[in-house]
């Protein structure tokens, strides 16, 4: 974190697609995401909408027939696309790390937790394996794992689901990485655990300054959480904001439709507001607007062009026709 | 709750212990104790929600309930018939009345049949319309577009379907022998967000219509919060607390409820709390259930009495149930 630049993790205009034998899947298709230094930034959408790919575009891992087509990915200034998988692999695990929903599938099952930690350190640190060790049982006790001297000789079956997702959220953490990658990690939980893992998350944060993205189609976990959220649809962003602006004026009709169709425990209503049809294929996109044809305020322009990402001031931005000034200067 | 209400289901001492092996190559006999001692009425035409963490025996006590599995201990009394006396043809009988919606509608429907054949294989199983197809035929159709789906994509197969019209064709099977109780095992878990809405929006339009009882199982409270009347907390296969949904999510009672309820992520960052009261630890095993109190390992409030004595359920001024030594409440035989 030597030199000067702000955001911890740039992506501009990257475009991510699927080259299949039936055509090309844009999955993900010019997203922009900046993470500034120590933040907890959001991204939001229902499944298919790109988010995980952007993860996994991130990371470098995509498995063929995906590729990055276009755009750039800035670690700390230092462009990703076009690295080798050499480099990669020194990135991977060093500099940033990912945590995914499913422990369980993410640990391997015939070593011990301990071990596979202590492996992921002595791959990018130069330390004995004595020291090794020793930072592991440290991690474990900072991701309030009881026990920890015990459980470095656990297999990861004898760990409940928390533990697990404790573990991996140690791994994680363990060489200090600039950026941290959660995919979806609470979907598997049950909520007293969730509560415990992102409160230790935001600990994380506040401790060791780890940026975190963190991917998740809850909004609640957004609320809780992240510092700013990008809200994604069908392979592009619709709206980012500071979280607290984006819960407090949604701006685009999707993120409305989607804040107002969850339940609160707060109070009940009659009837959930439901966004009508469902998220489209991506090989057959409607023209214009991705979202217009389940909007309800779509007018003649939405069908025939993209808007572009509008500021609509303090950090918020919309992709929709409706905060365009000529779009409705010729309405009015 | 008054006594007017008429009991569809009535749940006593039921108890289900599984029998399991400590390991592959241990074969010390354990007993998992996954239900134990439920007293539970269900209402005819109510919402009765069962929540819980993983593990608690919601959807065990769920099944137990549709007497899929045979309990240890216990009866279930449906409608005045005591579940547990009847033959297995008698059995199949009552089953017209109690249908069951599955959390995954990638596994519950058969991806070789055709939905038509999903839908009126219930018809078929009990015979109805005497064999006539077109009556069966046209009793597909009507059960396919209430529940959303249009009847022009019968003759397709669940692949082409996405999840949440996969869900409103086993919704329309549920529903095929117009049956008195369903029991909803996570309905909506495995859907996303918009969809999920429309889905629930859908099983509140049908019991609305046809005056159906469902036994809502899910683990997300605030779901249940939008959909249920009455709410039975679990923990560790007992019940904790039960009562009205809205008195339990004002003003819980039972520490546990507490917990759990504050450990929802609310869907609005100003009501973010930074240091909020966490449950500390894990669930304990069901194959070791602690002395006293199942909670009490957990519990911030735990006294001497609550590692030693098993709390009985009480009924409380408000007519709620709960059962921890530190609510006051009347004694229920």
């Amino acid at each position: 974190m030597e030199n000067n630049v702000k955001n911890t993790l740039e992506i501009k205009g990257m475009k991510t697609h699927f080259f299949t034998r039936r055509g090309v899947v844009p999955a993900v298709d010019g997203v922009d995401i900046t993470i500034p230094k120590a933040t907890i930034v959001g991204i939001v959408g229902e499944s298919g909408c790109g988010k995980s790919m952007t993860a996994m575009s991130v990371m470098q891992l995509l498995q063929y027939p995906g590729r990055i087509v276009e755009g750039e990915i800035l670690l700390d200034g230092e462009n990703l696309v076009g690295k080798t998988k050499k480099e990669m692999c020194e990135i991977r695990g060093n500099d940033i790390s990912m945590i995914f929903q499913e422990p369980m599938t993410s640990l391997n099952p015939v070593y011990t937790v301990g071990k596979q930690v202590t492996e992921a350190i002595m791959l990018h640190q130069d330390v004995s394996k004595e020291e090794a060790k020793r930072m592991t049982i440290d991690i474990f006790k900072k991701v309030g794992i009881p026990e920890p001297e015990k459980r470095y000789s656990s297999y990861p079956h004898q760990l409940s689901g928390g533990l697990r997702q404790r573990v991996m959220i140690g791994m994680a953490m363990v060489c200090k990485p600039k950026l941290m990658i959660a995919d979806e990690p609470t979907t598997a939980l049950d909520v007293t655990i969730e509560a415990q893992i992102l409160h230790l998350m935001r600990q994380l944060r506040d401790e060791t300054g780890t940026s975190i993205m963190m991917i998740t189609h809850n909004l609640g976990v957004v609320a809780e959480l992240c510092d700013y959220v990008y809200v994604m649809y069908a392979g592009k962003v619709m709206e980012a904001a500071p979280v607290k602006e984006l819960f407090k004026n949604p701006s685009h009709p999707y993120t409305f439709g989607l804040l107002n169709s969850i339940p609160k425990i707060t109070y009940t209503k009659d009837e959930l507001y439901t966004i009508k049809g469902m998220v489209p294929n991506l090989q057959q996109l409607p023209s214009g607007c991705r979202f217009c044809p389940r909007c309800e305020k779509t007018m003649r322009v939405c069908t025939e062009k993209m808007p572009e990402l509008i500021d609509i001031g303090g950090g918020h931005l919309v992709r929709c026709c409706l905060y365009d000034k000529e779009v409705v200067g010729a309405y009015e | 709750m008054s006594n007017e209400k008429e009991i569809l289901v009535s749940a006593r001492g039921l108890t289900k212990e599984f029998a399991a092996q400590a390991s592959m190559w241990n074969s010390k006999k354990q007993v998992v104790h996954a239900v134990t001692d439920v007293n539970l009425d269900i209402y005819k035409g109510e919402t009765l929600a069962l929540v819980g963490e993983s593990g608690c025996g919601k959807s065990t006590l769920g099944r137990l309930i549709l007497h899929l599995i045979q309990p240890t201990r216990g009866s279930v009394v449906f409608n005045g018939t005591d579940l547990s006396k009847l033959s297995d043809e008698e059995l199949r009988q009552q089953r017209k009345s109690m249908q069951m919606i599955f959390q995954d509608p990638f596994a519950s429907l058969n991806p070789r049949w055709t939905i038509r054949r999903i839908v009126e294989e219930p018809l078929r199983t009990h015979n109805m319309f005497n064999g006539s197809d077109e009556e069966r035929e046209k009793r597909v159709r009507e059960l396919l577009s209430r529940c959303g789906i249009r009847p022009e994509f019968m003759d397709r197969y669940p692949h082409q379907f996405s999840g949440g019209q996969r869900q409103r064709v086993a919704i329309a099977r549920a529903l095929a022998l117009n049956p008195q109780l369903i029991v909803c095992d996570e309905p909506v878990s495995a859907l996303d967000v918009s969809i999920q809405a429309q889905v629930l929006n859908l099983l509140g339009k049908l019991q609305k219509e046809t005056h159906l009882t469902h036994l809502f199982i899910s683990h997300d409270l605030s779901v249940v919060r939008y959909l249920s009347d009455r709410v039975c907390v679990m923990f560790l296969g007992k019940i904790c607390e039960l009562g009205v949904t809205r008195d339990v999510y004002e003003n819980p009672l039972h520490p546990y409820t507490k917990f759990l309820l504050d450990a929802i992520p609310l869907p609005d960052p100003e009501l973010r709390k930074e240091d909020k009261d966490m449950l500390t630890g894990e669930i304990p095993s069901p194959v070791n259930p602690p002395s006293g109190c199942l909670f009490h390992t957990r519990c911030p409030k735990c006294t001497e009495k609550c590692t030693k004595e098993i709390p009985e359920l009480k009924r409380t001024a408000d007519g709620r149930m709960v059962a921890c030594h530190l609510v006051e409440g009347e004694k229920i035989e």
